[in-house]
């Protein structure tokens, strides 16, 4: 027997604590009365009618009516927030576009450093997961790989059976993948991530399965798992997923794989990219020797979770000492293996890329959001200004509210929720603008993949970012005006204390247009880099050329005879790949003269080309001569100038010289000028071209004009001659390009933040100089009375910010010097910084400035004298 | 000086806190006043009353002891003040003077 809990809860909400006990114990008693007596229904409808009842006037709390007072005033500045906002259109304009800007562009960079730095986080184990990667120590340099030995992950899940989970892959490799058709009618697609992986490798990392058993997709060796987007492009997008299950498909047109399991696909934010999955186990019945070969290194990958109790450094000094069970004596003493946390394998370069990924140095990412933060602080410092200086007009009102009492904290209060009003408006529309900026970048950069969401991470940038331009923009604005006296005031007296408020004012000029000049400053250098990675001559000629990859070497020759039919066709050549290693490719060995011991010699490339390769490239021959063997055979070597260089030849004396290689030997016919076969991030490094019958994997075609006809004729011969491949192909010149990837992501966003902080500069200059000239309409018709010319006043008005950008330029020239010095530490062939870089930067921001503030002060100085006398 | 004037319904509850002496509380009160009215009436009705009449001072309150019924409240009892009994016989006097001038010719 209980009143209605909801009732009672009411009445206890409403009534005034001397009142309730009578109130209360009446109404219950009354009702256990008729709970009794009549029934309980009747008892609780009666009981609600009695608390109904009792709320009346003499009966509710008394309300604490102070808070309202707050409540009304709050209403009251944001109705005066709003009026100046619409009363003053132009201006509000101006500051929140600023405003808006600099909050975007801040907002933009956090989320993008955030996106960045949320690579492989996602995964089951993330913080135990490690990559093991191997150093390798030659006399004269470590190379770090993020790949090891394919018999490692078994090795270790036996050996060291307290490690949680080690799983093993291979690839990702380029693969064909057939769909067989009745009537014979089949489809290949080609993928480029195609990767092997055994059956821990589901419980290492995350796998999304959308159908397909997740325990026994990888048992069978002959099963493949397709990522959603790959399944959609064999079977169309409507496909259903269960039907697939069990469904055929042809690898590389032999092996027959079971359909066993359809995943999502790999996100955006994950290094390790594929298209379909295929068990390790098959990888190691087809390629046996590699498979159980601990001295190659092909591109097996290994993974391991370590226990909870285990650190990093201890598996690793484990390792050390067990690897002498399987590795050769020579390699024992130069591997060393190392665990790499997950979460680094996108920000530690030193291992490069895998496949699909690029990488992306931490400290770029610091740096994009000490960029995000000058540029808020920009903002914010325009915004400061701008309010600051039109709070003389306020200056009557804060007068009249001074004597009617208003305390200084009051009005503090007041122009802090008034400026806060136009803060509030700007995240708005910045939430707006990063959206957009989000779409484009992630249209230019198709590998990124970034968005606005609510998650916390998001929401608490946002909030942080508003929090400090709320502190910074309003508070400075609300103390200068409500410390204005009303006695000068009302004795008409401009309420600025001229030293403070305008010093202040000035050093915040000073420093934002200090930052606007080490952007565009640092901007004008980037893009001479950005010129000389596109436009430096790089010792071949590669333009309008071609590349597609040959799947079946036995049709070469047949290939480049239908070639030699087609127009447009200027000249064919075979290799491994482009003078420039793009993509990642490159072939290594290790070479040594013969009277060098065996665990001696030095790094080269091996580059496999025809006899037409130096001719098709136009690389220059320094001493000896081409390809002699029309047929391709391993005993001549044409080497470059860096690899003579380590022995001290000059190409003369190098020409009949032995050379030994991993691969074999061979004499030197030839040696080659050096060109550029690393980009430009790197040096020159040892190269040797070989006519080789392996690894012409690769068939380089240069045409004479590129219009898609051109395209189609070469894809008909090409089909001609590997009927049932995919063709497909890139321009050798593209793919040169993309080894700048992220240099260009830099740049690009950099030139569009340098842009924009040189608008919001502007944006403050120009809403500054209508504020003066208005401010000093009376005085500019007076000294124009007197006989002041146009240049004069222009003069006039722009002296003070001409000199506070010089200060600023001053300031700005060894930061930038600084900066940029260090950016281009990191490449190997750069631009030097010469100092009218600087002066174009420094003339570049004063001339838009002049522009921005030359044309209200052009306004005023041509005002009719007698018209702004006149006016009262 | 609070007024003496003293409204109907809190009359009737007067004569009800005086006739009941000392065990006059809310419920008492209502159900009493039922019982002879033959009327139903509103809890909160007898409670407006009697607030109203402890501030005109005809009664004063004093809290019973808790006792496990009406959800642990205390009951608050009033008794009569001799300002109340002074209004009550004020009122009785001034109604039956009244009554008593009403001619018996006109019921003949």
């Amino acid at each position: 027997m209980h009143p209605p809990r909801k009732a009672l809860e009411f009445l206890r909400w409403f009534c005034r604590e001397d009142y309730i006990e009578e109130i209360e114990g009446d109404l219950i008693e009354l009702f256990e009365d008729r709970y009794d007596k009549l029934s309980p229904r009747k008892a609780n409808r009666k009981f609600i009618w009695d608390v109904i009842r009792s709320f009346r006037l003499r009966n509710i709390k008394k309300v604490d009516l102070s808070y309202l007072k707050d409540f009304i005033m709050f209403k009251h500045y944001l109705k005066i927030g709003g009026r100046q906002l619409i009363k003053n259109k132009g201006f509000s304009g101006v500051s929140i576009l600023g405003l808006a800007m600099g909050i975007a562009c801040c907002l933009s960079l956090f989320v993008f450093a955030e996106y960045e730095s949320s690579f492989d986080s996602f995964h089951p184990y993330t913080e135990r997961s490690y990559r093991v990667v191997q150093h390798t120590q030659y006399v004269d340099e470590t190379l770090y790989w993020n790949t090891t030995a394919y018999p490692l992950a078994e090795a270790l899940r036996e050996d060291f059976p307290n490690l949680d989970l080690v799983t093993q892959t291979a690839g990702p490799f380029n693969k064909l993948l057939t769909v067989e058709n009745s009537g014979g009618n089949n489809h290949s697609f080609e993928s480029r991530y195609t990767l092997y992986v055994d059956s821990y490798y589901a419980k290492v990392f995350e796998l999304n399965w959308l159908s397909g058993d997740k325990n026994t997709a990888f048992n069978q060796p002959y099963s493949i798992v397709l990522t959603e987007s790959f399944a959609k492009k064999i079977y169309g997008g409507s496909v259903s997923f269960e039907t697939l299950l069990g469904k055929r498909l042809l690898l590389e047109g032999k092996e027959a794989l079971q359909i066993t399991g359809i995943i999502q696909d790999a996100p955006g934010n994950s290094t390790l990219q594929y298209e379909f999955l295929i068990p390790y186990e098959l990888f190691r019945l087809k390629n046996p020797d590699p498979a159980s070969n601990w001295s190659g290194n092909h591109g097996g990958t290994t993974f391991l979770v370590a226990s909870e109790n285990q650190s990093s450094e201890e598996i690793e000094s484990a390792i050390q000492t067990w690897q002498k069970k399987y590795l050769s004596k020579e390699d024992n003493s130069r591997i060393q293996y190392k665990l790499q946390p997950l979460s680094q394998m996108h920000t530690d370069a030193r291992y490069g890329s895998s496949p699909g990924s690029y990488n992306i140095s931490r400290s770029t990412l610091i740096n994009a959001r000490y960029v995000g933060i000058c540029i808020l602080l920009i903002a914010i410092g325009n915004f400061v200004n701008l309010v600051t200086a039109r709070s003389v007009n306020r200056a009557k009102e804060v007068g009249i509210r001074k004597s009617i009492g208003s305390s200084r904290f009051d009005l503090f209060q007041q122009f802090t929720w008034e400026n806060s009003l136009i803060v509030i408006i700007s995240i708005v529309f910045s939430l707006l603008l990063s959206s957009i900026l989000f779409n484009q970048a992630n249209q230019v950069f198709s590998s990124i993949n970034l968005e606005l969401s609510l998650k916390w991470s998001h929401v608490g940038v946002i909030l942080i970012i508003g929090f400090i331009t709320v502190l910074l923009g309003t508070s400075y604005p609300a103390l200068i005006l409500s410390r204005f006296q009303p006695l000068q005031i009302i004795k008409n007296r401009v309420p600025f204390s001229k030293t403070r408020g305008i010093s202040t004012r000035k050093a915040i000029t000073v420093f934002q247009f200090m930052i606007v000049q080490i952007f565009v400053i640092a901007t004008i250098i980037a893009a001479f880099q950005m010129d000389l990675f596109k436009h430096k001559p790089l010792g071949f000629s590669s333009e309008a050329v071609l590349m597609t990859p040959i799947p079946q070497a036995d049709k070469t020759e047949f290939f480049k005879n239908q070639l030699q039919q087609t127009s447009n066709v200027l000249d064919v050549t075979i290799g491994s790949g482009p003078p420039m290693a793009v993509n990642g490719l490159q072939l290594g060995s290790r070479y040594r003269i013969p009277e060098m011991a065996e665990n001696e010699g030095y790094e080269t490339e091996l580059k496999i080309g025809d006899d037409n390769y130096l001719n098709f490239y136009d690389i220059e021959l320094l001493a000896g001569k081409n390809f002699m063997n029309k047929t391709p055979s391993f005993n001549e070597f044409i080497v470059n100038e860096s690899l003579i260089k380590t022995f001290d030849w000059t190409p003369e004396e190098a020409i009949g010289r032995k050379i030994i290689t991993n691969e074999g030997e061979a004499t030197i016919i030839g040696v080659m000028k050096d060109f550029h076969n690393n980009s430009l991030q790197n040096e020159i490094s040892a190269c040797i071209l070989i006519n080789w019958e392996y690894f012409k994997d690769k068939a380089f075609i240069k045409l004479s004009n590129l219009d898609s006809d051109a395209i189609r004729d070469i894809e008909e011969s090409w089909k001609k001659a590997f009927s049932g491949s995919v063709f497909s192909y890139e321009f050798v010149d593209d793919s040169i390009h993309n080894e700048y990837f992220v240099e260009t992501l830099i740049f690009n966003g950099f030139t569009l933040f340098s842009i924009v902080a040189i608008l919001i500069g502007s944006l403050g200059l120009i809403g500054l100089m209508t504020f003066l000239t208005t401010q000093r309409t009376k005085e500019v018709g007076i000294r124009k009375v007197f006989g002041a010319s146009v240049s004069e006043i222009i003069h006039f008005f722009s002296k003070e910010f001409t000199f506070l950008i010089g200060v600023a330029f001053l300031l700005a020239l060894p930061i930038t010097y600084l900066l940029m010095e260090y950016w281009l530490e990191n490449f190997t062939y750069r631009i030097t910084m010469t100092w009218w870089m600087f002066i174009c930067g420094g003339l570049a921001t004063l001339l838009i400035a002049a522009l921005s503030s030359f044309t209200q002060a052009f306004k005023a100085a041509y005002a009719n004298p007698i018209v702004s006398i006149k006016t009262e | 000086m609070k007024s003496h004037s003293i409204g109907e319904f809190e009359e009737l509850v007067l004569l009800m806190v005086a006739a009941l002496h000392d065990q006059a509380y809310g419920v008492s009160i209502l159900s009493e006043l039922e019982k002879e009215s033959g009327k139903s009436m509103n809890i909160s009705a007898v409670h407006v009353a009697l607030k109203r009449m402890e501030e005109k001072e005809f009664v004063k309150s004093r809290f019973g002891g808790i006792t496990g019924e009406r959800g642990g409240r205390r009951k608050k009892y009033y008794v009569i003040t001799a300002l109340g009994k002074q209004v009550l016989d004020q009122q009785f006097t001034l109604r039956s003077s009244l009554y008593n001038r009403i001619p018996k010719i006109s019921f003949g």
